[in-house]
C-alpha cells in the first residue's frame, strides 16, 4: 500500500472521529471517537516513521510516550467515573455530553442547578 | 558538589525546590491534625517562594539557557514566576477554605504536582517533552479538580465531563505531531518559528489541528458550557484552580504553539482574518451579552475571563491584516496572564465574601453588601476600573495596531477597533450593573447575614488595589509601559521577545 493511501485512511479515520465528537451526546461514543483519533495518529506515526523518517528514533519515542500519557489521562477519567455507584448517577454522567450545546443556560443569563 | 551546583543553577532549580516541598509534605499526607495541615501549607508556600527565587536568580546570573530538552529565556522565566505566584494564591484560597479538612495535604500535593508539570511545559523545547508535558499538565489539573470538588454534588459530574473534554485537545496534539512527522522533519519546537515548510500542505493541516487543540483547551465559545457550569457549581477553592491554573496553562500552550502559528502572522490573508475575527467576536460578545442576566458571581467571572481570552484571538486576527509580526502576540499573551491574575484573583475574593455573608455567590441576594463594607467596595471599583483601563491601554495604545493610526490601517483594523469598543461597552455595562446591585440598598434594609470580612482578605484585596493604582500612576507619568516585544520600567527597556532589532 502506498504512503498516500495509508495517509488518506488515517485522515478518513480522523474525520470520522471528529464527526463523532461533534454530533454525539453520550459518553461512550465520545470515548470511541477519541480512540479513533488516537488510532489515526498512530497510523500516521508508523507510516511516516517507516517511509519518511526511518532512522529517526524521536518519532517512535514520541509515539510511545505520547500514547502512554494519553491513556493515563483516559484511565484517570474512568477512575473518576467508577465510584458513581447509583445507576441514575451514572446515566446522568453518561448523557448530556454534547460538545456544542445550544441550551439557553450555556449562553444566556443564569443556569439552574 | 558539582552535581548539587548543577541542580541549583540549572533550569530545573525551581521545580526541584517544589519537589522537595512535596517530599516533606508526604510525611503529613495522611494526617488529620490541623497543625500538620498548617505546617504543610507553610512548607509548600516556602517551596513556591524558593522556586520564584531560583528562577529569578538563575536568569540574572546565567541569562538564557538552551539544552537538549529545554530552553529558558526571559519569556519562560517570567511565565514560570507568574505561574508560581498563581500557585501561591491558589494555596492561600485553598488554605482559607479547607485547612481543617481531611485530605487537605493530598490536595496540596496535587497542586504542587500540577505546577511542576506546568513549569516543565513552560521550559520544554523538545517535541516529546512538550507533548508529554501538556498531556500530564491536563491530567494533573483534572486530578486536582476532581479531588477538590465535593462528593455527591453537581460539580463532581461536571468535573468528570471537563476531564473527558480535556482528552480531546490531547488527542488533537498527538494527531498534529503525527502529521508533522510527514513533513520529513521533527525538530525542536523553537526550530519551527521561521521555517520554510509553511507551504507544505501537511504542515498547514498540522497547524490547523494545533489551533483547534488550543481553542478547545480554553473551552471558548461555542464549547463554553462545561467550563461555565463547573465554575458555577464548584466551591471557591476549586473555581480558583480553573481560573488561575487551568486558563494560564492554556495561554502557556498557546504561546508554545506560537512557534507554528507565528509563521503566518504578518501575512495578509482575508480568510485567516475573517475566521479569527469571527471567533474573537463570538467570544467577546458571547461573554459580554451572556453575563448581563447572570447573577452568580463565579459564572460572571468565568464569562469575564472568556472575554479576556477573546482579546487574544483578536490580536491573532490582527496578525492576518499583514501589519503584525509574531512579537506583539507574545507580549500580549504575557500581559493577558498578568491581567487575568491581577484582576480576577482579587475579584474572586468577593465570591468568598459573599459565601461568608450568606448569599452563596448570588449578587442579587448580596444587594448592599459593599455599602456595608465600603473599603471592600472601593477596592472592587478600583480593580474593575483598572481592568477596563488595562484593556483600553493594551489594545488601543500599545496593542497590535497602535491607535494613533486608527482608521488609516484599512477596513480590517476598523472592524477590529469598532467591534472591540462595542464589546468593552458591554463589559462596562456589566461592571456598572454589578456595582449598582452591590452598592444598592439591601432588600428589607439588611442582608441575610453579616459575618464580616476576614482581615486576611482585606489585606489581600488592598494589595491588589494598591498595585493597580501604582501601575496606573506610573503608566500615566511614563515610567512603565509595554511595547511591541518589550516592557519599559523606570526608563529601562527589557526586550522579552526578540532583541529589539
Amino acid at each position: 500500500m502506498s504512503i498516500e493511501m495509508v495517509f488518506y485512511m488515517s485522515m478518513t479515520l480522523f474525520f470520522i472521529s471528529l464527526l463523532g465528537l461533534l454530533t454525539t451526546s453520550h459518553f461512550i461514543p465520545v470515548f470511541i471517537s477519541l480512540q479513533l483519533m488516537t488510532a489515526a495518529a498512530v497510523i500516521n506515526f508508523l507510516n511516516f516513521s517507516l517511509r519518511i523518517l526511518p532512522h529517526e528514533p524521536s518519532v517512535k519515542m514520541l509515539l510511545i510516550l505520547g500514547l502512554l500519557t494519553f491513556y493515563l489521562l483516559e484511565f484517570s477519567i474512568v477512575f473518576h467515573i467508577y465510584p458513581y455507584r447509583e445507576k441514575r448517577e451514572k446515566e446522568q454522567f453518561y448523557s448530556g455530553f454534547r460538545l456544542i450545546s445550544f441550551d439557553k443556560s450555556n449562553w444566556w443569563g443564569e443556569d439552574t442547578i | 558538589m558539582g552535581f548539587l551546583s548543577d541542580i541549583i543553577t540549572g533550569p530545573y532549580a525551581g521545580i526541584i525546590a517544589i519537589a522537595i516541598g512535596m517530599l516533606i509534605a508526604i510525611f503529613a499526607g495522611f494526617s488529620i491534625s490541623r497543625k500538620a495541615n498548617i505546617s504543610t501549607a507553610a512548607i509548600m508556600a516556602l517551596s513556591f517562594i524558593a522556586g520564584i527565587y531560583f528562577y529569578i536568580k538563575n536568569y540574572l546570573a546565567e541569562g538564557a539557557v538552551s539544552e537538549v530538552l529545554v530552553s529558558m529565556g526571559s519569556p519562560e522565566t517570567i511565565l514560570s514566576v507568574v505561574i508560581l505566584f498563581a500557585g501561591l494564591n491558589i494555596l492561600l484560597f485553598k488554605s482559607l477554605e479547607e485547612i481543617s479538612q481531611k485530605g487537605f495535604v493530598r490536595k496540596l500535593m496535587l497542586l504542587a504536582f500540577s505546577i511542576i508539570c506546568l513549569l516543565l511545559l513552560i521550559i520544554s523545547n523538545n517535541i516529546i517533552m512538550f507533548t508529554v508535558s501538556i498531556i500530564v499538565t491536563a491530567l494533573s489539573i483534572f486530578n486536582l479538580l476532581a479531588s477538590s470538588v465535593k462528593e455527591s454534588t453537581p460539580a463532581r459530574e461536571y468535573a468528570g465531563k471537563l476531564g473527558m473534554r480535556l482528552a480531546v485537545p490531547a488527542a488533537l496534539i498527538l494527531f498534529g505531531f503525527s502529521l508533522l512527522a510527514g513533513t520529513g522533519r521533527l525538530g525542536d519546537i523553537s526550530s519551527y518559528a521561521g521555517t520554510k515548510d509553511t507551504g507544505d500542505s501537511l504542515f498547514i493541516i498540522s497547524v490547523l489541528v494545533f489551533g483547534a487543540a488550543a481553542y478547545f483547551y480554553f473551552f471558548l465559545y461555542p464549547f463554553q458550557g462545561t467550563l461555565l457550569k463547573l465554575s458555577r457549581r464548584a466551591d471557591n477553592g476549586s473555581a480558583v484552580i480553573l481560573w488561575f491554573l487551568y486558563i494560564p496553562s492554556g495561554i502557556v500552550l498557546l504561546m508554545k504553539l506560537d512557534a507554528f502559528f507565528s509563521n503566518y502572522y504578518g501575512r495578509e490573508s482575508i480568510y485567516g482574518f475573517l475566521a479569527l475575527a469571527v471567533l474573537a467576536f463570538l467570544n467577546l460578545f458571547g461573554a459580554g451579552l451572556g453575563s448581563i442576566r447572570a447573577v452568580n458571581l463565579k459564572r460572571i467571572l468565568t464569562m469575564f475571563i472568556i472575554f479576556q481570552l477573546g482579546t487574544i484571538l483578536l490580536v491573532r486576527a490582527a496578525g492576518f491584516t499583514g501589519r503584525v509580526s509574531a512579537y506583539p502576540s507574545g507580549i500580549f499573551d504575557l500581559s493577558e496572564i498578568i491581567i487575568t491574575l491581577m484582576v480576577f484573583l482579587p475579584l474572586s475574593v468577593y465570591s468568598v465574601i459573599m459565601d461568608k455573608n450568606g448569599s452563596g455567590g448570588n449578587i442579587a441576594e448580596a444587594r448592599g453588601l459593599l455599602r456595608i463594607y465600603p473599603f471592600a467596595g472601593i477596592c472592587f471599583l478600583i480593580i474593575s476600573l483598572w481592568w477596563f483601563a488595562a484593556n483600553i491601554y493594551l489594545f488601543f495604545f500599545k496593542g497590535p495596531l497602535p491607535g494613533a493610526l486608527l482608521f488609516q490601517q484599512g477596513i480590517e483594523a476598523a472592524i477590529l477597533y469598532i467591534g472591540f469598543t462595542a464589546a468593552l461597552i458591554l463589559i462596562a455595562v456589566n461592571i456598572a450593573r454589578i456595582s449598582i446591585i452591590l452598592f444598592g440598598k439591601p432588600i428589607g434594609g439588611k442582608l441575610v447575614k453579616t459575618a464580616g470580612i476576614p482581615i486576611v482578605l482585606y489585606i489581600y484585596i488592598s494589595i491588589f488595589a494598591l498595585i493597580a493604582v501604582a501601575l496606573t500612576v506610573l503608566t500615566i507619568i511614563g515610567k512603565t509601559g509595554t511595547h511591541q516585544g518589550s516592557i519599559e520600567l523606570w526608563d529601562n527597556t527589557f526586550y522579552i521577545f526578540g532583541n529589539g532589532n
